[in-house]
């Protein structure tokens, strides 16, 4: 009768795994606490990239709708008192923009068909401008001199100028704009001068129009007009084919306001009078009294009055208006300069539409943040796992299963990942928050996206378990494989 | 030192029964790297281990021993030969079984103790007995009673950082035995101990293997053991040197038995 018969050990449930999991990381605290807290800083890392970027961007898109909407109360502004030039013209007919397609047609007559030629003309004018402006800086100079594109295209309307043009181009050995010398004499002596007699065109009814809002205005400067009666100056714009559609001539008339009494300070410190009292009141010596300085003077608490009246007193242009308005005015300006450069160039607007609104660089960044992640979390959980091949051996020299001791290592990975990953996603969202405050000012920080800031952090947490987990299943899977006496050699 | 009696009438362990063979190696060979710097650990070991024997595994440093121990353990895999336990070849046996063998059936006292430096002397006892389904109930029962045997009842919660090296032997006795195993492997057990502590493990082994009728494998340079075993097994150069009775011992040599 045999008395060892092969037969098969006993499952262990889970909870008991999980008891020695933990009892093993509360012996080895210090440890543990040292994986948890590399664990912790991998995943605060990715977590403040991921909120960083949400955080920043939206901000950023934030800041630039304004200084774009702040920039289009300028322009429309602008057209309502001279027209625009030729390059704009192109330039919308290039986008194609429909409200201002809509004035064109009003001012010049436009019919469907011809629209549809000056579309794709101004296409290929702008496909030209695009191949000149990709010349290098020698090349540039050498074919276009200091013209800019649409002179040269003028300039090639001449055949004998265009031959030597294309004799240089084969010289440099550049191909020829356009495609071919037959499409580039098309779009010089027929295409581009069609467009431009058009645009001429246009011009000339934009000039029209606005006589006729000015005659409406019965005297009245715009802007006085605008401030003293919005809404009148709208009607009259629409009435001379000016496409308000969606403009808010309450903000424009504001705009114009704050415009005026900006340029008024402006031209006031051109008086040596004035900047000598301004000097002599505030006690600052004149080489120091300029715009900016004044803008930060009226702007400020302090010095607000004090400037207030030397101005009130030189210059009768300030008497309707208080000094809390140039107040106003001034810190408005001085916040536009800031926010100018915060973002001084486009951010990318579409990437709002993206998970975390990353664009593209912030995505390498992430790329790197995980990366990271990635190697502390397996490097922490490599060297937990590897310092205990012995006690891995060991439990196999009892009777431990493989699936057990796997499941125990899981379980510790998970609870240090969820400990590190919490503590971690908790700091990182706390240092984007002071990161984005010290950036952009709190009043201006967004965290419009909560949602997604949190689903960032969320990320970087569950990032951080799975890595952990991931990372220890590797290693412990190799040392439950192995013989138990095999294990014990690793050491 | 009260001993628990088990539930099962003890065998006689006196007579050991010669003719059931509860171990078997044929042809063993173990080697440790390859090429040039292979080193044969183990060269074509052949032996046979009866049930119910305490059979004394003896020989210089570096001839074997250990190597041999893991091997009849199941611990590592022979590089060529067979491994009979109760008959089975082991090689055969699933991860699953292999598991079940370490764990009931044969009892391990290593020669560096391997306990789990973050478990108590009570945990460490019932690690086996967990893995083997005991209840906990059950297992701190056992467990106390296999403390209580070893002689360190009172030192239950201790962990091994804060027990003495015999101690910690001590523990790792109460642990081989945790699941009544028919074989004990104990390798050097009293390598590490003072004159006093060794002789009380070594008191401790043989009243396993008297009251218990476990066979107790145990690997020595301790001549004291020459007296308690019933076979000695000579290894030398990873090859079987001899094996002799221990009567045999006493009537060629007659002066080991009183040495001490
Ligand atoms: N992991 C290993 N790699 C290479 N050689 C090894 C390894 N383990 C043991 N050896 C060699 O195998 C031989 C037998 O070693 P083993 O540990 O079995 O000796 P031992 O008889 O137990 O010695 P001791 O009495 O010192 O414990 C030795 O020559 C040793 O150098
Ligand atoms: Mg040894």
């Amino acid at each position: 009768m045999k008395e060892i018969v092969a037969r098969n050990q006993v499952d262990l449930g889970s909870a008991r795994c999980m008891q020695l999991a933990f009892s093993g990381m509360v012996f080895r605290l210090f440890r543990s606490m040292i994986t948890v807290a590399i664990l912790g800083m991998a995943v605060a890392f990715l977590a403040h990239m991921l909120a960083y970027t949400v955080m920043s961007g939206e901000t950023s898109r934030r800041i630039w709708r304004e200084l774009e909407s702040e920039r289009r109360l300028g322009t429309e502004l602008r057209r309502l008192e001279s027209p625009d030039a030729v390059a704009i013209l192109l330039f919308h007919w290039q986008r194609a923009e429909p409200a201002r397609l809509a004035e064109h047609r009003a001012w010049a007559g436009l019919e469907d068909e011809t629209e549809e030629t000056l579309k794709a003309h101004a296409a290929a004018v702008r496909s030209f401008q695009r191949q000149i402006d990709g010349l290098n800086p020698r090349e540039r100079a050498i074919l276009v001199g200091d013209r800019n594109a649409l002179a040269l295209l003028e300039n090639l309307a001449d055949p004998s100028a265009r031959a030597a043009f294309l004799v240089r181009l084969d010289q440099m050995d550049r191909p020829v704009p356009m495609g071919g010398e037959a499409e580039l004499a098309r779009l010089a002596e027929r295409d581009w001068p069609e467009l431009e007699r058009h645009l001429s065109a246009i011009r000339e009814g934009h000039r029209r129009a606005i006589r006729h809002v000015e005659t409406a205005l019965e005297g009245q400067s715009l802007a006085e007009a605008l401030i003293a009666s919005p809404e009148r100056v709208k009607q009259r714009a629409a009435a001379a084919g000016f496409s308000v559609g969606d403009l808010d001539f309450e903000r424009l008339a504001a705009f114009a306001r704050d415009a005026r009494i900006q340029r008024q300070t402006e031209e006031t410190l051109a008086s040596q009078v004035i900047r000598r009292n301004l000097s002599r009141e505030l006690n600052v010596p004149l080489v120091q009294v300029h715009s900016q300085r004044l803008l930060n003077w009226l702007a400020a608490d302090v010095r607000n009055a004090e400037a207030f009246d030397v101005l009130l007193e030189e210059s009768p242009l300030f008497e309707p208006l208080g000094a809390a308005d140039l107040q106003r005015v001034a810190a408005r300006a001085l916040e536009l300069r800031r926010l100018q450069r915060l973002v001084p160039e486009e951010p990318d607007l579409e990437a709002a539409e993206n998970l975390f609104g990353l664009d593209n660089s912030a995505r390498w960044l992430i790329l790197l943040a995980f990366l990271v992640c990635v190697i502390g979390v397996a490097n922490a959980m490599l060297m937990s796992v590897t310092e205990r091949f012995t006690e891995i051996a060991t439990m196999k020299c009892l009777g431990a299963m493989d699936k057990f001791i796997m499941l125990m290592f899981v379980f510790e990975a998970g609870i240090q990942g969820l400990l590190g990953g919490v503590m971690g996603a908790a700091a990182g969202l706390l240092l984007a928050w002071i990161r984005g405050f010290s950036e952009f000012g709190g009043t201006l920080v967004v965290w419009p996206v909560m949602g997604t800031v949190l689903l960032s952090a969320l990320t970087a947490l569950g990032v951080g378990i799975l890595l952990a987990v991931l990372a220890a299943v590797g290693p412990s899977l190799v040392a439950a494989r192995l013989a138990p006496m095999e294990a014990m050699r690793v050491d | 030192m009260t001993v628990t009696t088990p539930e099962t009438e003890p065998r006689s362990t006196d007579r050991p029964d010669h003719r059931a063979v509860i171990v078997r190696t044929l042809n063993l060979e173990k080697v440790y790297g390859s090429g040039d710097a292979a080193t044969y650990a183990l060269n074509g070991v052949d032996s046979a281990i009866y049930r119910g024997e305490l059979i004394a595994i003896m020989g210089p440093s570096g001839s074997g021993k250990s190597t041999y121990f893991n091997m009849i353990g199941a611990l590592d895999a022979p590089s060529k030969g067979r491994i009979l336990i109760d008959e089975v070849d082991v090689a055969q046996l699933s991860a699953t079984e292999l598991a079940f063998l370490r764990c009931r059936k044969i009892g391990y006292i290593f020669q560096s103790y391997n306990l789990i430096r973050y478990m108590t002397a009570l945990e460490n006892v019932t690690v086996p007995m967990t893995f083997s389904g005991t209840t906990p109930e059950e297992a701190h029962r056992r467990g106390m009673a296999l403390l209580d045997l070893v002689g360190l009842a009172d030192r239950w919660r201790h962990r091994p950082i804060e027990m003495s090296g015999g101690q910690q032997q001590r523990v790792a006795i109460a642990r081989s035995l945790a699941n009544e195993p028919q074989i004990l492997l104990a390798d050097e057990p009293t390598a590490n101990l003072d004159f006093k502590t060794g002789e009380e493990i070594l008191d401790i082994l043989r009243r396993i293997n008297a009251e218990r009728g476990v066979t107790v494998i145990c690997s020595t340079h301790d001549h004291r053991l020459l007296h308690l075993c019933h076979r000695i097994m000579w290894i030398r150069d990873g090859k079987v040197e001899r094996v002799e009775r221990r009567e045999d011992l006493r009537i060629k040599t007659g002066k080991i038995g009183g040495e001490h």
